[in-house]
């Protein structure tokens, strides 16, 4: 139970949080501007908001899932120091 | 962004952001690209003031009928016209009152599934609405102007008003020596009221 919450939970670590934020933030408005383009070359509003849903749909897919690419900086924790016994 | 729901939020949220600029985008850039259409036709063909009887003795009523020509056809070229409210309306002043006045005598919705219905040409068009003022009403108001109105209502963005046609005064720079009146192309002379009633 608890593998598969942590499994769920999709932890990256903090170069990789940078990366997908920018990822998001960049995707997004690239669809926005692909979506406006597209729905005043097809006269239709509807064909650019679908558009931009695909694009939507597709940065969650590159975003949400905790990709290895997201875990290449993982924190070097200093080593267990071992205390002398009395 | 540490978790995957963290991550669906964010990007939720900037997605509704963008979503919201891209809407806003279009509802402006629709406004640059806005068509025009050919100034139609408003035909009089009859046009009388009857005072009503009975129970409507206190009123009087303007009975007209119309023949209405005009192409909007070309206001669906724009991507972001959902549909149109199109309606004749009687504009007028009150030489007693001072004040502007309007009635809608008549209207229709056109959708986008049936651009073709934009192209009106109809004859002998009587009024949904009818034009009634106080007993005695009708004289003070000399003249009005009759005029085909569209709104064109977008998908998103505000609703966006134009004329399509308008009455010409028939007797409008024809004959000028024997001009009985200083109305304007497009002032339509009010007739007096007939005897005899209507309504009851």
């Amino acid at each position: 139970m608890e593998a598969v919450k942590k499994q769920l939970e999709g932890r990256i670590d903090y170069e990789g949080q940078r990366l997908s934020e920018q990822v998001a933030y960049f995707s997004l408005v690239v669809s926005g501007v692909i979506a406006f383009f597209v729905s005043f070359l097809a006269s239709s509003i509807k064909f650019g908001l679908i558009v931009f849903a695909a694009g939507y749909v597709i940065t969650l897919l590159a975003v949400v899932p905790p990709w290895p690419v997201y875990r290449k900086h993982p924190i070097a924790w200093l080593p267990v120091r071992r205390l002398k016994a009395d | 962004m540490f978790s995957a729901w963290q991550r669906l939020q964010n990007t939720s949220s900037w997605a509704l952001s963008v979503c919201l600029t891209l809407l806003a985008v279009i509802s402006v850039s629709s406004w640059y690209v806005l068509p025009t259409v050919p100034l139609g036709s408003i035909g009089l063909k009859s046009f009388q003031v009857v005072p009503g009887s009975g129970s409507q003795s206190n009123l009087e009523y303007a009975l007209m009928r119309l023949d209405v020509q005009s192409d909007l056809t070309p206001l669906f070229a724009n991507w972001n016209t959902k549909q149109l409210y199109v309606s004749v309306v009687a504009d007028w002043n009150s030489t007693v009152e001072g004040t502007q006045s309007s009635v809608v005598l008549w209207d229709r919705i056109i959708t986008r599934k049936r651009p073709e219905a934009a192209k009106l040409r109809i004859e002998g068009l009587k009024a949904k609405n009818v034009w009634k003022v106080r007993r005695g009403g009708f004289k003070t108001i000399p003249s009005c102007h009759l005029s085909l109105k569209y709104d064109i209502m977008p998908y998103v963005g505000i609703v966006t008003p134009g004329i399509g046609a308008r009455a010409r005064n028939p007797t409008w720079n024809v004959t000028t020596e024997t001009a009985t009146n200083s109305f304007g192309e497009w002032d339509i002379a009010v007739p007096g009221v007939k005897s005899g009633g209507v309504g009851s």
